[in-house]
């Protein structure tokens, strides 16, 4: 678990920091997915939780150990525990894919012959077996950030930060190495966090998100939390966009519904137990974070007679639905 | 005086006289590079907000460097004088011309190590870093490495400026081919012996920017 305890950052003395007072905790087996702006503060976080930049204030507590209160030794033996990827890729062009992976394995002190078996190990989990006397030069960039996972996981960290590690990528390949993630995170329990600045990214692979702004913290928490909350930006941003919106002069309702949830008897009912007319407006569908949600925009009359707003909200909520008004 | 001298003896002046060149510029850039590199590591690690930050050292360093870059060659050459009769126990011959050459170049090396190293990509410094590396690691597993194929133009840049520096040692007897220069052409309207010179050191330095430009090439291609 990573708690990270009011972290702040100032770069210059008297200016605005990059980071104020954040809290956060992060479960074992997470993938945490933290959102914002370019200049929100999400990067200089992720690099207070290796240490590679030294928090103004605040502590990182990484299972217990206080990260900014140890030795540069100690400190270097927790770095080995956390693998790092970057957007970048920041492989050494000197040295083959092979020589790559080994470089932790190198700086752990790890021996010549268990490096080679646990470079092939990892040259096989990222499928680039064929690759491996291969140059960063000659690589893909899809290729090149497999390289840099199978070289974050070399010395068998608990944790990894992405530092951006899709956005140089184009969607099909940020697929591909998403989904690597998420296999990574299922066989090796490993804990991911994640920081970016694209929704999809969170959407697709992420069980927990934060989102930044100005250096300091909006909102956190599991993302099925997130959504089911109606005061949620964060989780409102998460939702499915609409495919296609009609306008309507009537009460316009708009509803998410989770997982198991579907639309349609919920709807039904509200026809037959209040005599509501339902007209759809809009409707998208996606995966968030491992569950499917439905978000339907609806415009709703009662012929004949004033409309109850109040019960029929009430109605939905307690059948678990996301209700907001427009 | 503007006796001709036959080719065999011209030959013969300008082979030892090459075999001296080669001697001087040989030694001086051994040191140069045992001192410069090091030199230039310490010179980039302990920039303010570098690796290893020593503002003060880094100050100092850079001060001396830039004394021993500011002073014209010939001047240090004559400078240099006792220190020389210290370290070598004389100041003429091959030999004592070294440590002049080898204190001419060596600032001059270090400034073109620190260079290429600031040319090396920050985040592969930092990858290293995360994963748990130390400065050694950075040194020898990023940033020698990754800056190899610019140390070794800054070499032949330097074993060019090194021939150049070996020429001059003439003027205090350092022998080689300057020595003969100033000796037979300068001093005896030797044209003979001052053609050839020229020539050897025209081959001489087009061999060593042909070789260094094919090992800059050979390293970078498969990068």
């Amino acid at each position: 678990m990573i708690s990270i305890e009011q972290l702040s950052k100032t770069y210059v003395p008297g200016q605005a920091p990059s980071l104020d007072q954040v809290s956060l905790c992060i479960p074992d087996g997470a993938i945490y997915g933290i959102l914002g702006r370019s200049g929100a503060g999400k990067s200089t976080l992720l690099r207070c939780l290796n240490l590679l930049e030294r928090p103004s204030a605040g502590r990182i507590v990484l299972d217990g150990a206080d990260l900014t209160a140890l030795s540069d030794r100690e400190l270097r033996l927790q770095r080995q525990r956390i693998g790092m990827i970057f957007q970048g890729f920041n492989l050494l062009h000197s040295r083959n894919v092979f020589d790559n992976i080994a470089v932790p394995l190198e700086i752990a002190k790890v021996s010549k012959a268990q490096r080679q078996a646990r470079v092939l190990e990892l040259l096989e989990l990222v499928g680039l077996s064929d690759k491996a006397l291969a140059f960063p030069s000659q690589l893909s960039g899809g290729q090149k950030q497999r390289v840099g996972i199978a070289r974050a996981l070399a010395a068998r960290p608990a944790y990894l930060l992405s530092d951006e590690a899709t956005s140089a990528l184009d969607p099909e390949t940020t697929a591909s190495i998403l989904e690597l993630l998420r296999d990574i995170n299922r066989q090796l329990g490993l804990t991911i966090v994640l920081i970016t600045h694209e929704l999809d990214v969170v959407k697709s692979i992420c069980d927990h998100a934060a989102s930044l702004a100005n250096g300091r913290l909006v909102e956190a928490g599991p993302i099925a939390q997130l959504l089911a909350n109606p005061d949620s930006v964060l989780g409102r941003s998460l939702l499915p966009g609409y495919s296609t919106a009609l306008g309507s002069d009537a009460q316009v309702l708009e509803l998410s519904f989770f997982d198991s949830l579907l639309a349609t008897p919920v709807l039904s009912e509200l026809t037959r137990q209040h005599g509501v007319a339902v007209d759809l407006l809009a409707q998208g569908v996606e995966s968030v974070g491992g569950q499917n949600v439905g978000r339907l925009r609806v415009a709703l009359r009662q012929p004949g007679s004033e409309l109850k707003l109040t019960q029929v909200v009430d109605f939905l909520k307690q059948r678990g639905v996301r209700v907001e008004r427009t | 005086m503007n006796r001709t001298i036959d080719w065999n003896e011209i030959l013969q002046l300008v082979f030892n006289a090459t075999g001296e060149t080669l001697y001087m510029v040989l030694l001086a850039g051994l040191f140069t590079l045992l001192i410069g590199l090091p030199l230039g590591v310490l010179l980039f690690i302990s920039r303010s907000g570098g690796i290893y930050p020593m503002p003060q050292l880094h100050k100092s360093l850079g001060g001396l460097v830039n004394l021993g870059r500011s002073l014209p060659f010939v001047v240090m050459l004559i400078a240099l004088i006792p220190l020389t009769r210290l370290i070598v126990g004389t100041t003429l011959g091959s030999t004592a011309a070294v440590v002049p050459i080898t204190i001419g170049a060596f600032p001059f090396f270090a400034r073109i190590v620190e260079n290429a190293l600031d040319e090396v990509d920050k985040g592969r410094i930092e990858a290293i870093l995360a994963m748990g590396g130390d400065l050694r690691d950075v040194i020898f597993k990023v940033l020698l490495p990754e800056a190899l194929p610019a140390l070794v133009a800054g070499v032949t840049l330097t074993l060019v400026m090194l021939i150049g520096f070996s020429s001059m040692a003439g003027v205090i007897g350092g022998g080689g081919l300057g020595d003969l220069a100033i000796r037979y052409g300068y001093q005896r309207f030797n044209n003979q012996v001052m053609v050839v010179t020229v020539i050897v050191l025209v081959v001489l330095v087009q061999s060593v920017q042909s070789l260094g430009d094919r090992m800059v090439r050979s390293l970078a291609h498969r990068r």
